[in-house]
């Protein structure tokens, strides 16, 4: 089993695919440490990138997270197996 | 009339010494015509009376028959809802991908007044998802164009046409008379615009968006007290990651299902569906691959921080051009080579294509394959930026590297890489979009 990350809208630019499998020695993780495989996997552009501009869910709610510190919020949010970790990036065409 | 075709009869008879049966089949034709007339005019004046209010009911004939089918489905909330939607008044500000689907269900649906705000003009390349406009109607105003299409759908729904890109002087005055705001922009200063504009004057966004194969859609400023474009997006996206449809392209039933969904949302508001006990803030995300999908995520509620939900950004500030959106959300700053030592024409190059050198298309392979320059060879930008000097030894030989894309924007970032890497190039000013233009007309323009 395994943590499921999804990519939407611009962000599958830099991933060029729609999501990872990301599998943790022990269950449950901080999102900290989603984020930090994340950041390493696409860089720190990418992760500057998704606190600025982009939402963060895990499963189907968003994540409240304050965009100066977010890895102080990050480190409350328990991450279990077979959770699911959305970036949601602004869309604005149409 | 009678006497006329009598007369005309008699004439016929004179002239042409007619059998019995003739005059008998003679007779039956006009007798015919006759009735047509009769129903014809029992028609016109059934209609007129179809279009008025009927005695102690709110809705006309005409209504009842036209709404019957959604009337019946309980979530509707029977004839109140018909009845809001026949009072409300709905603003849909852009008429493309997402406005005309949207359009075209909250008119056929009975929304009583619709207001399209769209500056644009209806292009070749928008038909195969704006699906108001049609061939013939290339070249007009899109909210005239929607308008033609509208009032022939349903003549009980007033339209309001604003011919006008919508800014900080008149997003007041457009918005002053109606309730709700569907969102069918394409750019993210648009959006804040619409957004503080919505907020400041009370109006419950829906707000859609969409792009190649997937869409968003979202309920913003629920009577106006739920969550803000601003509280979710406080800061705007970097310009570099924002893509049109004209450059990242789009499939048109994507487009249009979020502006369908858009309708239904605007149905679901104006019918009273939702309550401020019911209603929690979401934004549904639609994909088509690898299978159709629909997602909805629990938004949190209005955000302390948020400027325009604070009171931070006023009427005042935005009227004034205090709150520039432009500024705010950045423009992509293009590198601009020197066009004497690294760009080079179309004509030039044009005389120096049987010399020897290389040529290396900078597009993604599906642009490629649609067209290309005889000899060029494919190295999409996001590809190229990742190789090394050693990869690169084909362009190091001394002959001339010539770069070239689509407009000329991504060739000029390549020919930048090269003289990182200490190779020498040139780009194609204008790209393949300026050969076809000045040198082969064949070229196809996409």
């Amino acid at each position: 089993m395994a943590i499921h990350v999804e990519y939407f809208g611009p962000a599958t630019d830099v991933t060029h695919k729609r999501d990872d499998l990301i599998t943790m020695e022990s269950y449950p993780v901080s999102l900290n440490k989603v984020w930090s495989w994340i950041n390493e996997k696409y860089g720190t552009e990418f992760g500057d990138y998704i606190i600025t501009a982009c939402n963060i869910a895990l499963n189907t709610e968003y994540i409240d997270f304050d965009k100066e510190k977010p890895t102080l919020a990050f480190d409350q949010v328990q991450v279990k197996d077979g959770d699911e970790v959305v970036i949601l990036p602004p869309v604005s065409s149409g | 009339m009678y006497h006329l075709l009598i007369l005309g009869s008699l004439k016929f008879i004179l002239n042409s010494e007619m059998s019995v049966e003739e005059l008998t089949r003679e007779l039956e034709r006009v007798k015919e015509e006759n009735r047509s007339l009769r129903n014809k005019l029992a028609d016109k004046k059934a209609e007129a009376i179809e279009m008025e209010p009927s005695n102690g009911y709110p809705l006309s004939l005409d209504e009842y028959s036209r709404y019957g089918r959604q009337l019946i489905v309980p979530e509707f909330q029977g004839v109140q809802g018909q009845v809001n939607l026949k009072n409300s008044k709905v603003l849909v500000i852009g008429a493309g991908g997402l406005g005309c689907p949207a359009l075209l269900y909250l008119c056929a649906a009975g929304v009583g007044k619709i207001g399209i705000v769209d500056n644009d003009y209806v292009d070749k390349s928008n038909l195969h998802r704006q699906v108001l406009h049609t061939t013939n109607r290339v070249g007009m105003l899109k909210c005239e164009s929607a308008r033609v299409y509208l009032e022939n759908l349903n003549p009980n729904t007033e339209i309001e046409t604003f011919p006008i890109r919508l800014d900080n002087d008149n997003v007041f005055e457009v918005m002053s008379g109606y309730e709700y705001v569907l969102d069918c922009t394409d750019t993210p200063q648009t959006r804040y615009l619409i957004n503080d504009g919505a907020v400041l004057c009370g109006l419950t966004i829906v707000s859609g968006s969409g792009l190649k194969t997937e869409g968003q859609l979202s309920i913003l400023n629920f009577q106006n007290q739920g969550p803000c474009y601003r509280c979710f997006y406080p800061n705007p996206p970097p310009p570099n990651s924002v893509t049109s449809c004209k450059d990242g392209g789009v499939i048109g039933p994507a487009i249009g299902m979020v502006g369908i969904m858009m309708a239904y949302e605007a149905i679901k508001l104006i019918t009273g569906y939702y309550t401020m006990e019911n209603f929690s803030p979401f934004l549904t995300i639609y994909s088509s691959y690898p299978k159709q999908s629909l997602r909805t995520f629990k938004m949190r509620g209005r955000s302390e921080k948020c400027a325009i939900c604070n009171g931070t950004i006023t009427r005042k500030a935005i009227e004034s051009g205090e709150i520039d959106y432009q500024a705010f959300c950045g423009t992509i700053h293009y590198r601009v080579m020197d066009p004497e030592n690294d760009r080079i024409s179309v004509t030039k190059y044009d005389e120096l294509v049987s010399t020897d050198h290389s040529l290396i298309d900078v597009r993604p392979k599906e642009q490629f394959q649609i067209c290309s320059l005889p000899n060029s060879i494919n190295i999409p930008i996001d590809q190229l930026m990742k190789k090394e000097l050693k990869d690169l030894s084909q362009f190091q030989r001394g002959t001339p590297n010539f770069f070239i894309c689509r407009y000329g924007n991504d060739s000029q970032s390549a020919v930048e890489f090269f003289r990182t890497l200490g190779i020498p190039s040139k780009d194609i000013i204008g790209g393949l979009n300026c050969w076809s233009n000045e040198i082969d007309s064949s070229m196809p323009k996409y």
